[in-house]
C-alpha cells in the first residue's frame, strides 16, 4: 500500500452566514503518492471548493465547520499562519483554469518568480532567472527568456498555462492542484498540457489532484477517480473499474453523457439537395496601419461551400484560424471583399439566419427578464399581436425550459440555461439557418450532451440547418452531417462525419491525434504499442 | 512615446487657443464696462467725449478681432498687457499670484492624499465595519456642506475662540508661523472632495483584493503584506490617480472660494478680483494659466499612470488612440 499524501476526511464547508447550507458534506478521499487522482462532477457539485479547500483558502464567506485534511500526516487546518505559507507555496501547486485573471497584470512573469523564489528561497536574481528560465522551457515554452520578460497579457493561453503550470512546479512540490486547467483551452494545447502534467508526476513521483468536468480527460490521465455530486462524494474508484462497472447511477449517467458526445455521427442523405446558403471564393482581410504602411492580415481566403436545407454543417479550427471571421462574414456584419455569399431560404436573409453568441450572458442585456430578450426578435419584425406571450412559452418549450422562467433575469441562470435561453430567442423566428458560435464552450459535460441532442432534436422536427462553429472536433464529429476543417483562413478539408477518422490530411491528424482517448484502457494500448514501436526500432 | 507626447502638447495648444478666443469674446459680454468699474459712479457724469477717450486708451473702441489679434501678438512675445485697474504689469501680478495657489493646492493635495490612503485602504480591506461606515458618513458630510461655511466655522472655532490659528493672509515669520496661515485654506480646499478620493480608492481596494490573482498569489504562499502593497495597492491606485487629474479643476475653482475667504494671495482671489474690475487683461491671463495648469496636471497623471501600468504604456507605444 503506497503512502498518502492528502487524506480527506468528513470535510464538510457551509456558508458562514448560514450554517445550515451545506456546499460540502462529510467529503472524504485520499490522494496515493505518486498517483492521479481525478475530481469528476457537474458544475456546483463542489469540486472547485474542494480543491480550494485543500490550501485552507476559501472565498469570503465560506468556512470549513468540521473534518480533517492531512498532508502528510500534517493537519492542514490547524496549521499557524507560518506553516500554511510554506505548506502552499512549496509543498503544493496549484493552477487554475482562468490563465488571464490569474495574473498580475501590471507584473512580468520574471517578476512573478522573483517574488515566488524570494519568499520561500535564498537564490539571487540571476538564478531566480536562471531556473525560472529552465521550468519555462521544460514546459515546452519557445523564447523562453522573452516570456520571462512579456506581461501576461502579451502571452496566449497556452503560453500562460505553461507559465502557471511552470510556477506551480518551481519550488518540486510534492502535490500539484489542478483546477480544470484545460477548460479553456483548444484541444491541441490541452493535449501539450495534460501531457506536461501527466510527465512531471511520472518524472518526479509527484501526486496530481486534478478537477475536471470531462470524463475524456478523466480517461487520459487519472489513476483513481472521486465522483462529486452537489457537495458529496458519491463514488470513489480507479478509472478502470469506473468506467466498467459504474455504481452510482449519477455516475453511470455521466459516462453514458460522455459517450454521446464521442458517438461518431452516421451520414446524412440529404433528400432535398437544395442548398440553402452558397458561399463562393470569399476573402477578407485585415490591414494594420503601422506608421506609414499598411500591413495585412489575411483572415479569411478563398474559402467556398454549400449548406444545405436540414443539414448540420461543422467548422472546426484552432483559435486564430479564421473560424469567427467566417461566420462574421456568413452573417453579415462585416463585408468581405471578394467572392459572393447567396441566400437561397425562403424568409429574408435576417430573419432566416440567427446566430448564437459564444458567451450567452454578454449577449443579454442584463436589466431584462428573459420574456423580453427573448421576445425581442418578434419586436423588429412587427408581429407583436396577442400571441406573442404565447410564442415565447412555445419557443421556450422546445428548448426544454419551464415557462417559470419567463420573469428571471439573466444572472439567476446557469450557464446551460442561459445557452438555452440564447438559443430560445434564436429559434423564436423560426430561423432556417442557425449559426452556432462555439456553444459549448462555457458548459460542463452533462450541459453538453443535453445541448447536443437538443440540437439534433431541433434539427430534425424543425429541419433547421445548423452551422456548427468549434475547436471540439470531438463534438462536431458527433452533431455535425457533414465537417469543415479550417487552418489559417482555408478549409483544408471537407469530409463526412465518419469519414474524417481515417482522413489523410496532416493538420486534421494533428487535431485528431490531440483528441482525448474515449476509454482508460486505450490509453494503456498506445502506451504498449509505443513501446513496441520503440523496441522495433531498437531492434533494427 | 515621443509622438505621444508631441501630439498631447498640440491637443493642448489647440485647446488653450479655442479657450482663449471663448473667453475674450464672452468676457466682454459680459454686462457692465472696464471704465464704469474703474470710475464707478464718477462715469455718469463725464461727457461722451471723456468716456470715448477712456474706451479708446483701453483699446476698447476697435472691432473684436483686432482687439483679440493684438492681445495674441502680445502675448506670443510674452506681453501680457497692463492691469487696467492698478497700471502693474500683468506678468509680474500673475508671478506674485501663482506661488501662494500652487502652494495651496499642492498641501491641499498632500492633505487629501495622505488621509485618502490611509482611510481608503482601510476601508477597502474591511468593508463593512464600523470604521467603514464612519468614514462614509463623515465623507459624505463633508462633501455637501459648502465649503464656505465650512471655513467660516473653522474661523469661528480656531481663530475667534482658541485663537491659535490666524484668518487671513501668508504667513511671513518663518516656517511655523507659515504653516499656521497655511493649514486651515488647504484643509478646506482638500476636505471638500476627499470623500470621493477615500470611496475610489476603497472600491478599488475591495474589488482587487477578490480578484483571481490574489488567491492565486496566496496559494502560492506570498505574505498578505507583499500582496497588499505590491499588488493590490498598485492595482487600485490606477484609477485613483486618473481621478487626481480629472479632479484638478475642481480644485482650482475650490481655490476661489477658499483664496477669497482667507484673503490668501494667489490666482483665485486675483481671477474674482479682475472679473469684478472688469480687468480683461488680468482675467485673460489667470484663465489661460488655470487652463494650462488643469491641462499640464492631466497630462502628467496621464504618463504617470502609463508609467505604472504596462498595459496602458504598450498602448501608448503603439499610437493606437490614447
Amino acid at each position: 500500500m503506497k503512502e498518502h499524501v492528502l487524506t480527506v476526511e468528513n470535510l464538510s464547508v457551509c456558508l458562514q452566514s448560514n450554517k445550515e447550507q451545506q456546499l460540502l458534506d462529510n467529503v472524504a478521499f485520499v490522494v496515493p503518492a505518486g498517483e492521479i487522482v481525478a475530481i469528476i462532477g457537474e458544475s456546483g457539485s463542489g469540486k472547485s471548493i474542494t480543491a480550494k479547500a485543500m490550501l485552507n483558502l476559501l472565498p469570503k464567506g465560506i468556512a470549513i465547520s468540521s473534518g480533517k485534511i492531512e498532508f502528510l500526516h500534517e493537519n492542514v487546518l490547524t496549521m499557524s499562519k507560518k506553516q500554511q505559507q510554506v505548506y502552499r507555496g512549496t509543498q503544493v501547486g496549484f493552477v487554475f483554469q482562468d490563465t488571464y485573471a490569474t495574473f498580475d497584470a501590471m507584473r512580468t512573469i520574471g517578476q512573478h518568480f522573483r517574488e515566488l523564489f524570494s519568499t520561500h528561497t535564498n537564490l539571487s536574481k540571476q538564478e531566480v532567472k536562471e531556473r525560472a528560465i529552465q521550468l519555462l522551457q521544460d514546459m515546452q515554452l519557445q523564447n523562453a527568456e522573452n516570456v520571462y520578460e512579456s506581461y501576461p497579457f502579451e502571452l496566449s493561453g497556452g503560453m500562460r498555462q505553461r507559465v502557471q503550470l511552470a510556477l506551480a512546479l518551481a519550488l518540486d512540490p510534492v502535490l500539484l492542484i489542478a483546477d480544470e486547467p484545460t477548460t479553456a483551452l483548444d484541444l491541441r494545447i490541452q493535449a501539450d498540457v495534460l501531457h506536461l502534467i501527466k510527465d512531471w508526476s511520472t518524472r518526479t513521483g509527484g501526486s496530481v489532484l486534478f478537477i475536471t468536468h470531462d470524463l475524456g480527460v478523466v480517461a487520459e490521465m487519472a489513476d483513481y477517480v472521486v465522483v462529486m455530486q452537489n457537495g458529496t462524494v458519491i463514488e470513489t474508484a480507479t478509472v478502470m473499474n469506473l468506467f466498467d462497472h459504474p455504481v452510482h447511477e449519477h455516475t453511470k449517467q455521466l459516462l453514458h453523457h460522455h459517450r454521446e458526445l464521442t458517438n461518431i455521427r452516421e451520414q446524412l442523405q440529404i433528400v432535398e439537395s437544395r442548398p440553402l446558403l452558397t458561399v463562393e471564393h470569399v476573402g477578407k482581410a485585415y490591414f494594420k496601419k503601422k506608421w506609414f504602411r499598411k500591413h495585412s492580415v489575411q483572415a479569411v481566403s478563398d474559402v467556398s461551400f454549400p449548406i444545405h436545407k436540414g443539414e448540420i454543417v461543422g467548422l472546426i479550427g484552432e483559435s486564430g484560424s479564421g473560424k469567427s471571421t467566417l461566420s462574421r462574414l456568413l452573417l453579415q456584419l462585416e463585408s468581405y471583399e471578394k467572392g459572393k455569399i447567396i441566400w437561397h431560404g425562403s424568409s429574408p436573409f435576417r430573419k432566416g439566419v440567427q446566430w448564437v453568441h459564444q458567451d450567452p450572458l454578454a449577449s443579454f442585456d442584463p436589466r431584462w427578464d428573459v420574456e423580453k430578450i427573448v421576445g425581442e426578435g418578434l419586436d423588429y419584425w412587427k408581429e407583436n399581436g396577442e400571441n406573442k406571450k404565447e410564442k415565447i412559452k412555445e419557443v421556450l418549450q422546445k428548448v426544454g425550459l419551464h415557462e417559470h422562467i419567463l420573469s428571471v433575469y439573466p444572472y439567476e441562470l446557469s450557464g446551460g440555461m442561459k445557452q438555452r435561453v440564447a438559443i430560445a430567442r434564436a429559434l423564436l423566428l423560426k430561423p432556417e439557418l442557425l449559426i452556432l458560435d462555439e456553444p459549448f464552450a462555457s458548459l460542463d459535460m452533462s450541459s453538453q450532451a443535453r445541448m447536443l441532442s437538443l440540437l439534433q432534436e431541433i434539427n430534425k422536427r424543425e429541419k433547421t440547418a445548423i452551422l456548427f462553429i468549434s475547436h471540439d472536433i470531438r463534438a462536431a464529429m458527433a452533431l455535425c452531417h457533414r465537417i469543415l476543417v479550417m487552418e489559417k483562413g482555408r478549409i483544408v478539408e471537407e469530409a463526412h462525419a465518419n469519414e474524417l477518422v481515417s482522413s489523410i490530411n496532416v493538420y486534421t491528424k494533428s487535431l485528431l491525434s490531440s483528441m482525448l482517448t474515449l476509454h482508460p484502457s486505450d490509453r494503456l494500448k498506445e502506451k504498449s504499442t509505443m513501446e513496441e514501436n520503440e523496441y522495433a526500432i531498437q531492434k533494427n | 512615446m515621443t509622438r505621444y507626447i508631441v501630439s498631447r502638447l498640440f491637443e493642448a495648444m489647440v485647446v488653450l487657443l479655442i479657450g482663449s478666443i471663448l473667453c475674450f469674446t464672452f468676457i466682454r459680454m459680459l454686462p457692465g464696462s472696464p471704465a464704469a468699474a474703474m470710475y464707478g459712479d464718477q462715469i455718469q457724469k463725464m461727457s461722451q467725449a471723456d468716456q470715448v477717450r477712456i474706451a479708446e486708451n483701453l483699446g476698447l473702441n476697435e472691432p473684436l478681432y483686432t482687439q483679440y489679434a493684438k492681445w495674441f501678438i502680445g502675448v506670443l512675445q510674452g506681453e501680457w498687457g497692463r492691469s487696467y485697474t492698478t497700471g502693474e504689469e500683468v506678468k509680474i501680478m500673475i508671478a506674485h499670484a501663482i506661488e501662494p495657489t500652487i502652494i495651496l493646492i499642492l498641501a491641499s493635495a498632500v492633505f487629501t492624499v495622505v488621509l485618502s490612503l490611509f482611510f481608503g485602504v482601510i476601508t477597502g480591506l474591511r468593508r463593512y465595519s464600523f470604521l467603514d461606515h464612519a468614514t462614509t458618513v463623515a465623507s459624505f458630510i463633508f462633501m455637501s456642506l459648502p465649503s464656505f461655511w465650512f471655513a467660516l466655522m473653522l474661523m469661528l472655532f480656531f481663530s475667534v475662540y482658541l485663537g491659535v490659528l490666524p484668518t487671513a493672509g501668508l504667513g511671513q515669520e518663518g516656517i511655523g508661523d507659515w504653516l499656521k496661515h497655511l493649514i486651515m485654506p488647504a484643509f478646506v480646499l482638500g476636505i471638500s472632495h476627499i470623500g470621493y478620493y477615500i470611496r475610489i480608492l476603497r472600491n478599488h481596494v475591495a474589488v482587487t483584493q477578490e480578484k483571481e490573482f490574489v488567491w492565486a498569489l496566496r496559494a502560492r504562499g506570498i505574505s498578505e503584506k507583499t500582496i497588499l502593497w505590491k499588488h493590490i495597492f498598485p492595482n487600485a491606485s490606477l484609477p485613483y490617480l486618473s481621478f487626481m487629474g480629472m479632479s484638478l479643476s475642481l480644485t482650482i475653482a475650490g481655490s476661489v472660494v477658499v483664496e477669497t475667504l482667507f484673503s490668501w494671495p494667489g490666482l483665485g482671489s486675483l481671477s474674482l478680483k479682475s472679473a469684478l474690475a472688469h480687468d480683461y487683461p488680468v482675467l485673460m491671463a489667470v484663465i489661460l494659466l488655470s487652463m494650462s495648469i488643469v491641462i499640464l496636471g492631466s497630462f502628467v497623471v496621464d504618463l504617470i499612470c502609463a508609467w505604472i501600468d504596462p498595459r496602458m504604456r504598450q498602448h501608448l507605444l503603439k499610437g493606437e488612440g490614447r
